[in-house]
């Protein structure tokens, strides 16, 4: 079995993403505007008038109340849900010449999206180094692929029941069975 | 297609249509397998379709295109045979250059890579469907 594949996110996070011998750049076109990062500690007290309709802190308070209800676990869901789509994309491009393979670091991108940040997982998007290249220059590896396909959608399953945990745990509380 | 943005589905049908291109001229090089010209103008020569990768800015996702079909691979062979109707004033036919192989080897690949597609799609919509049902 290959040792990749083994262990959990954190290991697999300490995995050097390393660039192939002759990279294809992403296009600029992939590139997200960064927005900063939304400030966190603004008390109710300091806020006047019109402030509370600041889209900042209306968004500050969805992601709290998101975090108070599912923990990491919402973010966790998106971030697997693009991984999927990008190992999709890599799946679909198995018999293109010159596309160069690309994975989502999943432990990086989910530290991102929970500090908040949009565009945490295009910014932990690295091409995957291929075990052997092939002549037309694709670095898709169809069984690396398939596996990481696999993974990634029972990784993704675990965490939709998690928050089904969750959502069971407070839909009781609030019956008081 | 270009307005929206892309989603998991659109990138695997993508895919599996560009494959149904590549088995199509596979079935078209191999139907004319063998068979035999008066020029090598007018013989057969195995077309191929060319891939090209699509990317879709919005949400960072890269899907397949058919940017054209090519004709590819050698020349026709000229053989002797002056028996042939379609024989020439020397007695030569041309013969069409499909390497019969390379095609069956062709539609092995691309009939997986489209039921790989497929797999992808289902799994999708597996998931997509369990996410609808959080908290029943």
């Amino acid at each position: 079995m290959d040792p990749r594949l083994r262990g959990d996110d954190e290991e697999r996070a300490n995995i050097p993403f390393r660039l192939p011998g002759n990279p294809q750049p992403a296009p600029a076109s992939l590139c997200r505007p960064t927005l900063p990062p939304p400030a966190i500690a603004i008390k109710s007290s300091t806020w006047h008038g019109g402030c509370k309709d600041h889209p900042a802190i209306i968004r500050d308070q969805a992601v709290m109340a998101e975090n108070d209800l599912f923990g990491i676990h919402g973010a966790a869901l998106a971030v697997r849900s693009q991984r999927m789509a990008t190992l999709a994309s890599n799946i679909a491009n198995a018999s293109t010449p010159g596309y160069k393979a690309k994975d989502v670091d999943f432990a990086a991108a989910l530290k991102g999206a929970e500090t908040g940040r949009v565009d945490a997982v295009a910014a932990n998007t690295k091409y995957r180094l291929p075990t052997q290249m092939s002549m037309d220059g694709n670095t898709v590896e169809l069984a690396t692929e398939q596996t990481a396909f696999a993974e990634n959608a029972v990784a993704y399953q675990t965490t939709l029941s998690f928050l089904n945990g969750r959502i069971a745990t407070i839909t009781r509380a609030l019956k008081g069975e | 297609m270009a307005d929206n943005p892309m989603n998991i589905f659109q990138v695997a049908g993508r895919a599996m249509s560009a494959q149904l291109v590549r088995m199509n001229t596979t079935a078209s090089n191999l139907a004319n397998a063998g068979g035999v010209a008066t020029t090598p103008d007018a013989a057969y020569r195995s077309i191929k379709p060319v891939f090209r990768t699509q990317f879709d800015a919005a949400s960072g996702m890269a899907t397949v295109n058919v940017e054209r079909v090519v004709t590819a691979g050698e020349e026709p062979t000229k053989r002797y045979d002056p028996g042939n109707p379609l024989a020439d004033q020397d007695g030569n036919v041309w013969e069409n250059a499909v390497d019969e192989t390379r095609e069956l080897v062709d539609m092995l690949e691309s009939a997986r890579t489209y039921q790989n597609n497929v797999e992808v799609m289902q799994t999708a919509k597996s998931l997509i469907v369990d996410t609808l049902k959080l908290g029943r």
